[in-house]
């Protein structure tokens, strides 16, 4: 199968590409020959074999010089950039797989990339952790119309990772009866679960993420003030890289430093075996988060997850037995905070349930057998081109040229559109 | 006739007609105004449709959205524009988010002029619909990106209104003429005589067609009537301020019934287009299908006009019409006619039957029938 994805370890920005890494290893693992094709990395990447790093890739999450960003540069990140293109149609040939694999298609000019395999007919699945097919489809804020060609016309099968996420991307891009839930996962780790819980003195709480109110990072922290105010001994570490210097003016404005602590980006094993020290893991994250892969790690070692509902995780766990719920406001989670201080809440029972849960159903090897067959399904279908390949590449380059055109070629470029390696406009390094 | 895609299974009607979509680029209100958008495709459409064999037939323009129907067995599909169109867009700027599916069902996909923008989009959507494309080159080469980048290797068959035009195309493309493209039946000389009174220019009011020579080279006297859609920005200001003290007059919203009465009473209709205009600009396509040339042809009006383009594919100097140099010798040629009404009226016979011959809108429609039916058939090879 030919996987395509436009970030991959060791360039990743959260779960989505490290999950699609997992994927990856676990189907080679079960035998299935893959190919990924992936952006040019930040730094000079040695192997795997099985990873092309050949597809351009403009920094699409640079937040630092938003006024860097263009039209021309969504039209091309979203819609076709034509060098892609001819990087996909070369790896279908060479490689001629039974299905090809979709992750995040931001920034590769992916209605193009999608484009092709319908054109080329190649049997495609598109894992979606987020909603890449709504935001392929948005130009300033404005949905084009070509999101009612892509949902009438697609053939392809999609995966998604919630039912949230489903309803998200239907309010641009329907996509009918061709998908399937999914959920996110875990690596296996049969390593028993020993640890101990609150049983009195201060609850340790954590988060992981990125540092930014769509996180519910600001939120998390008023409610540590809330609850310091109430005499409740609790403490916060974030986790996660982001806006500290926000977080941290916020929480030196409410005297929190001796309760909340910025703990940096630690490596994701490394992490999850951290959570373990943690009584709760908190999460008020957007409704629109798809699937928080976090709080999935945090449940495997026994860490009560809070999270906000709704969000792509509170569908698939229940209020009480396997986590806790509340309300994405800083006094509903004081609340729930301060029950757990008063012993009012078992967290023991509920953290070992979760855990069970988690390594039982949300492992990487459970999981594996239903990507499988999705991918099986979609490649049953075969191929069924419209055109040929050279074609197809033509009508990119064409496509390409006509959206510059349509754009202006006086607006302003982007500045990273020569493939060299790794940087964005702002010139920052991925 | 040869094979066709349409009819069995596929997209044909029920009626096994196969169906083929004209796209043009050009906006309009409904039937009433879809030949202004273009006369030669709505002409075809309705051509074709009156083979032994026909095609059902939609047209597709640009316009408030909707469907109607323009004669048996031809539909008009008005697309809205991706952007509302301003009153001086160009035919041929448009483009709507409602092609594929308005090409989804058609067996073949003419696009009338592919050296647009619309004519450009029109090629890459009936592509990815996996549509046989036959583009027709009729002049319009207002975007140079398909050109430039091979958007004929998108198509199936190329068709070019002249052979000037087809030598214009990038080497290697194997292009079939197929000229003229008149409807005679509307375009025919007045049932009973009517006075002559005018010289006649009509078309596109461009700084190529060379008008603003012809208003000061032609003598005093002679009265001249200008009809045309304005062009590029401040070309019809500057004809104006030429024709101040001159007798000109400027008719530039004349739909087609005026047209013809203007064509029916002129002495000739002088077609000067020149390949450096004024400025200095080049134009290397100032004229590939000579349409308004042919109509006053069809109507017994000889025509006048430079050897320019494909004028003398059209004009037999002498016999149907007559050929200069340059602008200002057609002025004086065309203003000799004003006063030799026996050379006008011998001219003009021969005019209307050399379109009764070779210009047809009927022998255009049989020409195109093999071009579309071996596109149907997969048989199309642009590049030689």
């Amino acid at each position: 199968m030919l996987v395509v994805t436009n970030l991959y370890p060791p360039t990743v920005i959260g779960g989505y590409e490290i999950s699609c890494a997992q994927a990856v290893d676990e189907l080679r693992r079960r035998g299935h020959e893959v190919l990924v094709l992936t952006s040019v990395p930040g730094e000079v990447v040695t192997g795997p074999e099985h990873v092309r790093r050949v597809l351009r890739h403009p920094d699409t999450f640079s937040t630092e010089r938003p006024h860097a960003r263009s039209d021309l540069w969504e039209i091309e990140a979203n819609l076709i950039d034509s060098g892609n293109v001819y990087a996909l149609v070369t790896g279908l040939q060479e490689f001629r797989p039974d299905v090809c694999y979709l992750w995040n298609l931001i920034g590769l000019g992916g209605v193009g990339l999608v484009g092709v395999l319908e054109y080329l007919g190649a049997p495609w699945v598109w894992h979606l952790g987020d909603a890449v097919p709504a935001y392929l489809c948005i130009l300033n804020g404005a949905v084009l119309p070509i999101a009612q060609e892509l949902s009438r016309r697609l053939t392809g099968r999609c995966i998604a990772v919630s039912q949230g996420l489903v309803n998200e991307i239907a309010h641009v891009v329907p996509l009918g009866d061709r998908v399937r839930l999914i959920p996110n996962w875990v690596v296996d780790d049969d390593e028993p679960l020993e640890r101990t819980y609150f049983s009195g003195g201060g609850v340790r709480i954590a988060f992981a993420g990125r540092l930014t109110e769509e996180k519910g990072v600001p939120l998390l922290v008023d409610a540590v003030a809330e609850l310091h105010e109430g005499g409740y001994d609790v403490t916060l570490d974030l986790f996660g890289s982001g806006d500290r210097d926000a977080v941290l003016r916020r929480v030196s404005s409410a005297g929190l430093e001796q309760v909340v602590r910025l703990a940096g980006w630690v490596p994701q094993a490394e992490l999850r075996r951290r959570f373990r020290g943690y009584d709760l893991f908190a999460f008020p994250t957007s409704h629109r988060e798809a699937f928080g892969i976090a709080p999935l790690e945090a449940a495997a070692e026994g860490c009560v997850p809070l999270i906000s509902t709704p969000s792509g995780l509170s569908e698939w766990f229940i209020d009480g037995v396997d986590c806790l719920k509340v309300q994405r406001d800083a006094s509903s989670f004081a609340r729930v905070v301060a029950s757990v201080c008063r012993g009012e809440i078992d967290l023991a029972a509920i953290g070992q349930r979760a855990a069970a849960v988690v390594r039982r159903d949300f492992v990487l090897s459970r999981v594996a057998p239903l990507l499988e067959e999705e991918l099986q399904l979609a490649a049953a279908r075969g191929y069924q081109p419209v055109g040929d390949p050279d074609s197809v590449y033509k009508m990119a380059i064409i496509a390409e040229a006509l959206v510059r055109s349509a754009v202006g070629a006086g607006r302003e470029a982007p500045a990273d559109r020569t493939g060299v390696a790794g940087t964005g406009p702002d010139g920052r390094r991925r | 006739m040869t094979a066709r895609g349409g009819g069995e299974g596929g997209g044909g009607e029920p009626s096994g007609r196969p169906r083929l979509s004209i796209v043009v680029g050009a906006h309009c209100t409904g039937p009433h105004d879809v030949r202004d958008a273009g006369r030669w495709p709505v002409d075809l459409a309705e051509a074709l449709v009156r083979l032994p064999e026909p095609w059902a037939v939609e047209v597709v323009a640009f316009g408030a959205p909707g469907q109607h129907r323009l004669s048996d067995g031809v539909t008009l599909t008005l697309l809205a524009p991706a952007a509302a169109p301003v009153p001086e867009a160009r035919p041929g700027t448009l483009v709507s988010w409602e092609l594929p599916g308005a090409l989804d069902g058609a067996d073949v996909v003419v696009v009338d002029d592919p050296f647009n923008r619309s004519g450009e989009v029109a090629v890459l959507v009936a592509r990815a619909l996996g549509r046989p494309i036959v583009v027709v080159d009729g002049g319009d080469r207002s975007s140079s990106v398909g050109s430039s980048l091979g958007v004929l290797d998108l198509c199936d068959r190329v068709v070019c209104r002249s052979a000037y035009g087809a030598s214009l195309l990038p080497r290697g493309v194997a292009a079939t003429v197929v000229p003229g493209g008149v409807d005679h039946r509307r375009f025919s000389p007045p049932p009973e005589p009517v006075p002559r009174t005018h010289l006649l220019f009509a078309g596109r009011l461009d700084p190529h067609a060379g008008v603003d020579r012809l208003i000061e080279a032609l003598p005093a006297g002679v009265p001249l009537v200008v009809c045309g859609r304005p062009g590029q920005g401040g070309y019809l200001d500057r004809l104006e301020d030429l024709a101040a003290d001159r007798d000109v007059r400027f008719e530039t919203a004349a739909g087609g019934d005026r047209l013809v009465s203007l064509f029916r009473s002129a002495w000739a209709t002088v077609v000067p287009p020149v390949y450096l205009d004024r400025s200095g600009a080049p134009r290397r396509d100032p004229i590939v299908a000579c349409t308004p040339a042919l109509e006053s042809m069809a109507c017994g009006a000889p025509v006048v006009a430079t050897s320019v383009g494909a004028l003398p594919e059209v004009v037999d100097d002498g016999r149907t019409g007559l050929l200069a140099a340059t602008v200002e010798e057609a002025a004086g040629l065309a203003a000799g006619l004003a006063h030799d009404g026996a050379s006008v009226e011998r001219l003009g016979r021969a005019a209307r039957q050399e379109v009764l011959d070779r210009f047809t809108m009927d022998a255009v429609a049989l020409a195109m029938d093999d071009v579309l039916a071996s596109a149907a058939a997969g048989r199309g090879a642009v590049m030689e």
